[in-house]
């Protein structure tokens, strides 16, 4: 058997490029790799939010988004006090 | 002149400019440090983010196609994840300066060999068809049934994970166990069985397309690759600061 590749297979390059590759001393950088939000947006497009929840693909992402909804809900809530 | 700079690997190949064909067709280039390239392309102090999806996916291959480019299937080359952006050049060079041993180090380590990706799946065989169904208790039964004989491929699916995984380590020096947060299409109905990356040279892959012919008639499997090595450089994580000139 060979190894195959679609050169625009973007499943197999998510997991690779948005988890993966070098890392860098975070002082030098303006952003490290790795934002939650693309990550979920991109993979939920592609796999199908229905699939991953089958899988248990999701919870942990379902995890940082509650957390994110809920600061945002909070600091929302803040703004609407102040003004 | 944006002063950032946009990270797409470090590599051995001394090209000094790639053209237009960065994210958003910037240009790519390379800023050498003795011996080593980091191939950049000039960007705002600010990451790359897009809600839409179409675009983000478009950044993702053109990153990864400039790393194949850059790679050639020759070439070391130490790939970035999507979106490292350094501050400046100075930044970058101070950095290269601090680490270029550990740079030396990897780009032996990652001679000639490249990364694969090897999915393996049972078929799914569960039959679904358990008679005609009259109400609601059937359907119920049936669903039951389903499940019972699902749990039970997954069982053996756990089973046959770690037979897999010494014959893979057997066949490769470098191996990593996966766990895919995306079934591949057309893998849908099938049961996952156990999934690695491979950093493997020419010699490797051929004596894993052996092993993988016989996995392959009890089991669906999927070889791909070769790709830059994202998955093999996690290691190379640098906490030194960088020197002070």
């Amino acid at each position: 058997m060979n190894p195959v590749k679609n050169k625009s297979s973007i499943v197999d390059l998510l997991d690779r490029i948005l988890d993966k590759g070098a890392i860098i001393h975070a002082d030098l950088l303006i952003h490290v790799a790795g934002i939650p939000l693309l990550a979920v947006s991109l993979r939920a497009a592609i796999a199908g939010i229905e699939t991953m929840l089958k899988y248990g693909m999701m919870e942990d992402w379902d995890e940082a988004c509650r957390l994110k909804y809920k600061e945002d809900s909070i600091a929302y809530k803040k703004e609407q006090l102040m003004s | 002149m944006p002063e950032a700079r946009y990270l797409y690997c470090l590599t051995n190949r001394m090209e000094q400019d790639y053209g237009n064909i960065g994210l958003d067709n910037n240009r790519v280039y390379s800023i050498f440090y003795k011996d080593v390239a980091a191939v950049v392309h000039d960007c705002e102090s600010k990451p790359y983010e897009s809600k839409n999806v179409e675009k983000a996916k478009d950044w993702i291959l053109v990153h990864n196609h400039i790393i194949e480019t850059v790679m050639s299937n020759i070439w070391e080359t130490i790939p970035f994840s999507f979106d490292t952006i350094i501050k400046d050049e100075r930044a970058l060079k101070d950095w290269l300066d601090s680490v270029y041993q550990k740079i030396k180090q990897e780009f032996q380590r990652l001679s000639g060999r490249l990364e694969y990706g090897i999915d393996i799946f049972l078929p799914n065989v569960v039959q679904t068809d358990f008679g005609k169904i009259n109400s609601g208790k059937d359907y119920l039964l049936k669903k039951r049934r389903e499940n019972l004989a699902l749990e039970k491929l997954a069982v053996e699916a756990a089973l046959y994970n770690s037979e897999i995984t010494e014959s893979v380590k057997d066949a490769v020096k470098y191996v990593q166990k996966r766990q895919p947060r995306i079934v591949p299409e057309g893998f849908g109905d099938k049961i996952f069985v156990a999934s690695f990356s491979c950093l493997a040279n020419q010699e490797e892959v051929k004596k894993l397309g052996s092993l993988l012919d016989e996995i392959n008639k009890k089991f669906v499997v999927r070889f791909t690759g070769p790709w830059p090595p994202y998955s093999f450089v996690n290691s190379f994580e640098v906490k030194n600061e960088p020197s002070k000139k």
